[in-house]
């Protein structure tokens, strides 16, 4: 039988669920939550839940049937003025209020999936790693303090009281000796695991500006999240380019600005060296995201689709490309693009971010193949 | 008699347009193409000045002619400003900035100081289609202004060496 503390812990975060789920498109364009990331859980801010509570009227400050008044008076409104008169600011507090509900990325990862309903994806491949994992399925008789199994261990000096007749039911006492003592112990066992890598290329060059990188921000927030429940463990990679192109960690990939000229073909070559090098295709499930204003030096875009199409488009589960709209328009590397593979590769998405509203349908076209 | 000079004088020659102008003093080549004139001013299509003075130069020292122009040119519809400087070509791209946001098109003035020359032209880009190059109007004396600009700015390369 349940707990009626359990049950309405169950029911607060329906609403709670349910609150989020109809502000998640709000969530997701403007970024929220990403500033409040923990390593498991992320604090959502969600409107007050109100109580719902009597209020008491005017009882007693007169009425109908009572006081003065002759046959026809209009009844008006009884009680006193209050104080300060009419048009006066109130002393209440207003509805904007505001409390923070922590969910876990998991959680926050199935809404997504339920909202924009994505298909699970299906890993290329099959656990075509292991590694080595430890189980805690043995018992011993040495072992730390920290690991020892109270339950084996006042069993065995049962028994051992019992087979000795030092045992009295009259007196049920166990008293567990240095022999009695039984620990947890593990063996390891190799756990086939699916791996996976995510890249995102982001280009910095002086025409993006502060504005798109962080719709980049908020875009990648949301596809960790998604990649994260769909695999157990996930690597994640940072390039950044401008005319030249580099491998980054995170915080440098959301604050670099550089004022070079946009060469996406460097980044590419970054790509394509860490699958040689790094992240062998046959053994990684890889997901490539690709940032950029689109404003690409003209010559460039050969050179760049030489790359795509023969190092990486073959290679990846799937290649989206962004394009994230800068303040002179959004550039013509997209189209490029399209006019170039058109839909000859499954693996290869693209999008249009005029603004943060544009990341909500961005994510659903790009992990709305399950692949 | 100066590049502003001789286009003046050419400008004044000619009826109606559209027309392609170029002046010549010493090593120094202009290149005005001109869509439409008028009694007051004109449509520009493509200003464009070659000079051996900014032939084999490095990216830092182009991005200080994109610099210097930035300075002297403050009297079109938007403020230019260096926007990327592209060191394997070098190339430095100069922008409106920021540039000129209608309903549903964003205009600017592009300026690229490469080795060699300083081009302006102005695009317009809609949504959803191609950038294209837009004929922007100014008066004669702001043409002439800005061949003489560059002109200054192709000199201060000079002056750094």
């Amino acid at each position: 039988m349940t707990l009626k503390i359990e049950r309405d812990q169950r029911r607060f975060q329906q609403i709670v669920r349910g609150k989020v789920r109809a502000n998640l498109r709000k969530y997701i364009s403007h970024g929220e939550m990403i500033g409040r990331k923990n390593k498991e859980l992320v604090s959502i801010p969600v409107p007050q839940l109100d109580v719902p509570r009597f209020r008491f009227g005017d009882n007693g400050n007169g009425g109908v049937g009572q006081g003065e008044g002759e046959e026809g008076t209009p009844v008006g409104k009884g009680g006193q003025q209050r104080p300060g008169g009419q048009g006066e600011a109130g002393c209440d507090p207003g509805d904007g209020h505001l409390m923070e509900v922590d969910m876990t990325l998991e959680e926050l990862a199935d809404l997504l999936g339920d909202e924009l309903e994505l298909p699970r994806i299906e890993p290329k491949g099959n656990a075509q790693m292991t590694q080595e994992k430890a189980k805690y399925n043995s018992i011993r008789s040495t072992g730390p303090e920290a690991l020892r199994h109270k339950k084996r261990t006042y069993l065995k000096a049962l028994r051992r009281q019992i087979s000795t007749g030092v045992y009295e039911p009259a007196n049920p006492r166990v008293v567990p000796i240095k022999q009695d003592q039984q620990y947890r112990s593990w063996n390891t066992i190799d756990k086939p695991e699916v791996n996976a890598a995510v890249l995102y290329m982001m280009d910095v060059s002086g025409s993006m500006t502060d504005e798109q990188k962080q719709i980049v921000r908020t875009a990648a927030f949301w596809i960790d999240t998604w990649l994260s429940r769909q695999y157990d463990g996930i690597e994640t990679r940072y390039i950044i380019h401008d005319a030249a192109a580099k491998e980054v960690d995170e915080q440098t990939f959301y604050h670099t600005r550089e004022s070079g000229g946009t060469r996406i073909s460097s980044a590419y070559k970054v790509c394509a060296q860490l699958f040689e090098n790094e992240l062998p295709p046959s053994d990684w499930n890889l997901y490539c995201f690709q940032f950029s204003d689109g404003d690409n030096w003209g010559e460039d875009n050969d050179q760049a689709f030489e790359i795509l199409k023969e190092q990486i488009l073959p290679h990846v589960n799937l290649y989206c490309y962004g394009q994230v709209e800068s303040p002179y328009g959004s550039g013509e590397y997209l189209g490029h693009l399209e006019g170039r593979f058109g839909d000859r590769y499954e693996a290869l998405i693209t999008a249009e971010l005029e603004d943060n509203d544009a990341i909500y349908d961005a994510i659903k076209t790009f992990l709305g193949t399950g692949r | 008699m100066s590049l502003s000079q001789q286009l003046e004088q050419q400008i004044r020659a000619t009826i109606g347009g559209p027309v392609d102008l170029a002046a010549r003093d010493g090593e120094d080549h202009l290149v005005c193409e001109l869509t439409e004139l008028g009694s007051l001013g004109v449509s520009v299509q493509r200003l464009e000045l070659r000079t051996p003075k900014l032939a084999n130069l490095s990216s830092d020292s182009l991005r200080k002619v994109a610099d210097d122009l930035a300075g002297r040119v403050s009297y079109l519809l938007e403020a230019i400003t260096p926007i990327e400087v592209d060191e394997e070509q070098c190339t430095v791209q100069m922008r409106s900035t920021p540039p000129y946001r209608a309903e549903n098109a964003t205009s600017y003035y592009e300026i690229l100081v490469a080795a060699g020359a300083i081009g302006l032209m102005r695009y317009k880009k809609g949504r959803s289609e191609a950038r294209h190059a837009e004929p922007f109007a100014i008066t004669r004396e702001v043409l002439y202004r800005l061949v003489n600009d560059f002109v200054g700015a192709a000199k201060s390369a000079m002056a750094q060496d």
